[in-house]
């Protein structure tokens, strides 16, 4: 998968095409307008993560012209602008999602993978991640083949981690997300352990090969069985 | 004081001063003058009678339809020598014609005839009363004050309020007047130099204040929205590194340690952010909502979070508050309220939410009352701040409650720690 990231801090353009190089995906950078202009003249991408606020134009208007040729490719707005009105804007304009300055790395591969399974053909909108199988949409989630039982929260974790397989999750980002805004970094997150464990113990008991393994106090990372 | 009564006040202090003194002046110039006119008609008289004592013809009788007494008596050289032969005074004589005393006025002249006798001639002839002329100066001098004090009163009202026109009117403006506002122009439409002068410096003072106000709200905002992008950057390069296999457990800890820091400083931008974007008006859209259920959606939220700090929460809930606001503000300000209660209590404490159709209040019990004029500042925190906490949430919750016609007050009441939200 080929994704172009428009972005003129060359320095965050720097850390999420590491990061996404890592993802396996193929990566090309514009720093400006019209270097964005001029690649997406000459290729054609899956993927376009596209900054607003750019030197030599707005990323409105490159939106508008990808979406012109009624093209396949993905954009994901990234935006320092965390406003409604701009969320809006973006959308109505064509983008697929939108996500607001500043981002967890975790997050940005979620996003990518999430559009890039909408827009497949093929109606298929399960995840799979080593013999655990989730159908979001219908709640249900499988392991080899046998439904299994999960309270609400705990399908919301799983279904939370299985968006970002390999990635390391920041137990704060994990609550907030879950549970809403109004987590601290300095709350105590026995609420979340308790959660946890409960869905650590009922894959480990249905034969689960995934796993989600504690690191160094900071969060938690799905591991695959290839990754190990 | 309103101008207007400042005015009359003191119209009324100077007319009293000014009206005492002018009715003394006027007794003494009225008692000068009645004085002199009868001292002339009682020399005539005396004239008369002295003319014609000595030319021998007989005295007139005593009662001769004038109300006029005369006494003549001869008097010693000595007695004659050793006066004035002419005096006025006043006394009280019985007068027999009309056979009662009454005040008179009363010219002694003692005079000779050709045999050198002496003679002491006394007219008098009854006067005013001093009392009933002062009592009726007073009288008229009273009406006097009334009348004038209300036609004062009433020409300064007319006066004042036709005059002062143009300054109510842009008195009406500053009422309406909030930095960012947009507003009519500032009401001149007088050719009265000082209000023309007056309405200048107000527009020259609005508009430099809307000037800083924009400058500043568009500073702290470009500022949070600059600080994303670098925000991003170092928070994902930690991540990167996190992720990285070659790192010791010591530096993962310590980059956890940095990385939790960072996120608190994100998550400070991203609130300031939010209040600006309160205090901006970016949040338009409002409908009626039903605090109840944000209250319970919540607590139920909470009670999952906070279960192992054993806080009950008791809903006591009269009535339904509905309230037009925006819906997304209206969860964060329960929420925040909420939260504070939670961080707030200790273990095993009782929240208490009273609800009724006019606002609710949420309390939570406390040591010692907090300092209820900084309590909404931003980045106010009380001693036993909890760590972590931006000290903003109240800030915020106060911002949605101005921004939407709510009040949010605090009280310390019964050891209970009491934040109320009432209808404006």
């Amino acid at each position: 998968m080929k994704i172009l990231i428009v972005e003129d801090d060359v320095s965050l353009m720097e850390v999420m095409a590491a990061a996404l190089r890592k993802d396996g995906y193929i990566v090309e950078c514009a720093s400006g307008f019209h270097e964005a202009v001029q690649k997406l003249g000459i290729y054609s991408y899956d993927c376009i993560l596209l900054d607003i606020m750019l030197p030599g134009g707005s990323g409105l208007d490159l939106l508008s012209m990808v979406r012109k040729p009624a093209t396949n490719t993905n954009v994901i707005i990234i935006s320092a602008k965390d406003s409604i009105d701009d969320k809006v804007a973006g959308l109505e304009l064509g983008a697929d999602d939108y996500l607001a300055k500043p981002f967890h790395l975790a997050e940005l591969s979620a996003r990518i993978r999430s559009v890039a399974r909408r827009s497949r053909r093929d109606g298929d909108f399960s995840l799979r991640c080593g013999n655990v199988v989730m159908e979001p949409e219908a709640g249900r989630v499988y392991i080899d083949g046998r439904q299994v039982e999960l309270l609400k929260k705990e399908f919301s974790i799983l279904e939370y981690f299985m968006h970002r397989p390999g990635h390391m999750v920041d137990k704060a980002v994990l609550a907030e997300a879950i549970w809403g805004d109004h987590i601290d970094q300095a709350d105590d997150f026995s609420f979340l352990y308790a959660q946890m464990k409960n869905l650590r113990r009922k894959l480990q008991d249905m034969g689960a090969d995934i796993e989600i393994k504690a690191v160094y106090g900071f969060g938690y990372r799905l591991t695959i069985p290839d990754d190990k | 004081m309103r101008l207007l009564l400042k005015i009359t006040a003191w119209l009324a202090v100077a007319l009293t001063i000014l009206l005492t003194g002018w009715a003394f002046c006027f007794y003494l110039a009225t008692v000068d003058e009645i004085n002199d006119e009868t001292d002339d008609s009682l020399v005539d008289y005396s004239d008369g009678l002295i003319i014609r004592k000595l030319s021998g013809v007989e005295l007139p009788s005593d009662d001769n339809g004038t109300n006029n007494t005369y006494y003549i008596k001869e008097v010693t050289r000595d007695y004659a020598m050793s006066r004035p032969w002419i005096t006025f005074e006043y006394q009280e004589v019985f007068m027999s014609a009309k056979s009662e005393f009454e005040s008179a006025r009363i010219l002694t002249r003692i005079f000779r005839d050709s045999e050198d006798r002496f003679f002491e001639l006394k007219v008098a002839v009854p006067t005013f009363e001093k009392e009933d002329i002062q009592r009726s100066l007073l009288w008229w001098i009273i009406g006097l004050y009334v009348l004038m004090l209300l036609s004062v009163l009433g020409i300064s009202v007319w006066v004042v309020n036709y005059n002062m026109k143009p300054l109510k009117a842009m008195l009406r403006w500053l009422d309406e007047y909030n930095p960012g506002k947009t507003m009519p122009p500032v009401p001149s439409d007088t050719n009265i130099t000082e209000f023309r002068r007056l309405a200048d410096t107000i527009r020259n003072a609005a508009s430099r204040f809307d000037t800083q106000y924009l400058e500043q709200k568009r500073f702290i905002g470009n500022a949070s929205h600059e600080l994303q992008t670098p925000l991003a950057s170092c928070s994902n390069r930690i991540e990167m590194l996190l992720d990285s296999p070659d790192l010791t457990p010591g530096q993962a800890e310590e980059l956890v340690k940095v990385h939790r820091e960072l996120q608190g400083l994100i998550r400070l931008n991203r609130t300031l952010l939010l209040l600006t974007r309160i205090e901006n008006g970016q949040f338009p859209e409002t409908s009626p909502v039903d605090f109840s259920t944000l209250f319970r959606d919540s607590e139920e939220m909470f009670s999952e979070i906070y279960q192992n700090r054993g806080v009950r929460v008791d809903m006591d809930i009269m009535a339904p508050f509905i309230h037009e606001v925006n819906e997304q503000l209206a969860v964060i300000l329960v929420r925040n309220l909420l939260k504070n209660a939670y961080l707030h209590s200790r273990t095993e404490a009782v929240i208490t939410v009273h609800m009724d159709k006019s606002g609710f209040s949420v309390s939570n019990p406390g040591d010692r009352p907090l300092d209820g004029d900084m309590i909404f500042d931003r980045f106010y925190r009380s001693q036993s701040a909890t760590e972590g906490s931006t000290g903003i949430g109240l800030a915020i919750a106060d911002s949605i409650c101005r921004n939407y016609g709510l009040s949010l007050t605090y009280a310390f009441s019964g050891n209970m720690h009491v934040f109320s939200v009432k209808r404006q």
